[in-house]
């Protein structure tokens, strides 16, 4: 059980992490301006069809398509916390504090991820906010805030804890092109056409498909597959259980970095 | 210091990344364009279906992976020199010091890119009934990795900072896939659609395309040498 002063650079990391890259100006610009690619399927959701018969449909189909596109830039974005650390020498200033080091990278990237979707989550909910209006159905807001966090923050974290580990072994360049590649190739790739092995349409696709449509189905017509609960669940389970594995992998990189300097 | 000591300073600050890079990425998505194609015969698929697989993925190479790398790279070397406000208390213009950087890592690319072109041609996989590998046939991947060069420095220096300007250049490769019907049947969109040849091939607006985008690029250039000169801007970045 950690004691109180564990808990405290815990807090202390989370709080920090998640002020610093919430005042990145960066990174509002840079996620605002991202937001505007998502401008023309929101508006062909405002204007309805028969695969959007109501508000719910359209907000699940609203925020899912959000959870292709964005985790790609909240990936790049975390991609340098670790690294920015290493370059200012904080880590070294780090590691003479008592703070257990695992509570301490744990709180770090809880914070960074969190902050990185703030400005994501205030576009999901501007544009649910108008389908809801559209529909006159404000509980269509809620069920926008459920697939945000089965999608959008399940993915966040998923990739955020990989930018973590991977930045101290890979050169930045090329993790971001790896990274890029990696998207492409478990999210879009199709197995069948292309003839690639892909980790697109298992439960490890990490754009949160499964979980959104095990969760929260929608009608047949708008999705070409129908998860289950037991998939969404098993999905869901698989991308955080990566995602501590890597955050584990990250500890013991730093560690062994940290011992030999 | 002699013209040669400083581009030989100017390569060891760039890094073993810039130059390594360009190669895995190639051997990566050799790599892809080998398995589509072996998986096609393991699938029955004729001996011509099982070629194309293999050429799409090579010339995806040079359209979207090469243009990809080379733009993440340069927009690290932009935003990134631990003695900016060393250099610009100097006599010497930082303008003349980026604009070398930015031209050491394209020719990089550019000579990456043009040895991969020779390569699909002797190896045979050059679409030779749609175009013939020069002049035209440089321009499939030339004007992509141009905007992705101009694109990523200009993006560094505008926002100050390396990662929102790899973010940007991420999400517009992955949006050539994801909106491409949008590119393509928008009568504007389509004729800044970056990797055309490779997702539709050789169309009748095709050369117009890619002088397009050498426009575009060279649009970008100009404004990237501009933002180098001020340097009260640069001096913003973030650490």
């Amino acid at each position: 059980m950690p004691d109180s002063s564990a808990l405290a650079s815990f807090w202390g990391a989370l709080r920090f992490e998640f002020v610093m890259q919430a005042r990145r100006k960066a990174l509002w610009i840079g996620m605002l301006l991202l937001s505007l690619f998502l401008l023309r399927n929101l508006s062909a959701l405002y204007s309805g069809s028969a695969v959007v018969p109501d508000a719910r449909t359209a907000v699940v189909e609203w925020t899912t398509f959000a959870a292709r596109f964005f985790p790609i830039a909240i990936g790049l974005l975390l991609a340098d916390r670790l690294a920015r650390d290493s370059k200012l020498h904080v880590d070294e200033l780090l590691l003479t504090t008592p703070a257990p080091r695992f509570l301490w990278l744990m709180g770090k990237y809880l914070g960074a991820v969190g902050a990185t979707l703030l400005p994501v989550l205030l576009v999901q909910l501007f544009g649910s906010a108008l389908l809801a209006i559209r529909w006159g159905d404000p509980s269509a807001l809620l069920v926008g805030v459920g697939v945000f966090l089965a999608t959008l923050l399940v993915s966040a974290l998923f990739v955020g804890a990989f930018s973590f580990a991977c930045t101290i072994v890979l050169w930045p360049v090329l993790y971001q092109f790896l990274f890029v590649g990696y998207w492409f190739w478990g999210n879009y790739v199709n197995p069948n056409t292309t003839g690639i092995p892909t980790l697109n349409g298992t439960l490890l696709t990490s754009d949160g498909r499964f979980i959104q449509e095990g969760l929260f189905p929608t009608p047949p017509a708008a999705h070409l597959q129908n998860a289950t609960v037991a998939q969404a669940l098993g999905s869901l389970g698989l991308l955080l259980g990566c995602a501590m594995l890597a955050l584990l992998a990250a500890h013991y990189l730093l560690r062994w970095r940290a011992a030999h300097q | 210091m002699t013209a040669f000591a400083r581009l030989r300073y100017e390569l060891r600050a760039l890094g073993p990344a810039a130059f390594v890079i360009p190669l895995l990425v190639t051997l990566i998505y050799i790599g892809f364009a080998w398995i589509a194609g072996d998986s096609a015969l393991r699938n029955g698929a004729s001996d011509s279906f099982a070629h194309y697989q293999a050429m799409r993925g090579l010339l995806g190479l040079i359209e979207n992976g090469l243009p990809l790398a080379a733009g993440l790279q340069v927009a690290t070397i932009t935003g990134a020199d631990p003695a900016l406000e060393l250099q610009l208390a100097l006599p010497g213009s930082y303008r003349a010091t980026g604009a070398l950087r930015l031209a050491l890592a394209s020719l990089w690319a550019l000579l990456v890119a043009v040895a991969v072109n020779a390569l699909i041609v002797v190896a045979g996989y050059w679409p030779s009934s749609l175009i013939s590998p020069t002049p035209q046939g440089l321009l499939i991947w030339l004007s992509p990795l141009l905007v992705f060069v101009t694109l990523g420095t200009t993006l560094a220096l505008v926002f100050r900072s390396r990662v929102v300007s790899a973010a940007i250049l991420a999400l517009l490769w992955i949006g050539q896939f994801l909106f491409e019907p949008l590119f393509l049947s928008d009568g504007l969109l389509k004729l800044v659609y970056l990797f055309l040849t490779e997702q539709v091939g050789i169309t009748s607006y095709w050369l117009t395309n890619r002088l397009i985008l050498l426009g575009l690029a060279l649009g970008l250039l100009c404004a990237a040498l501009w933002l180098l000169g001020r340097n009260e801007w640069l001096l913003g970045a973030e650490a």
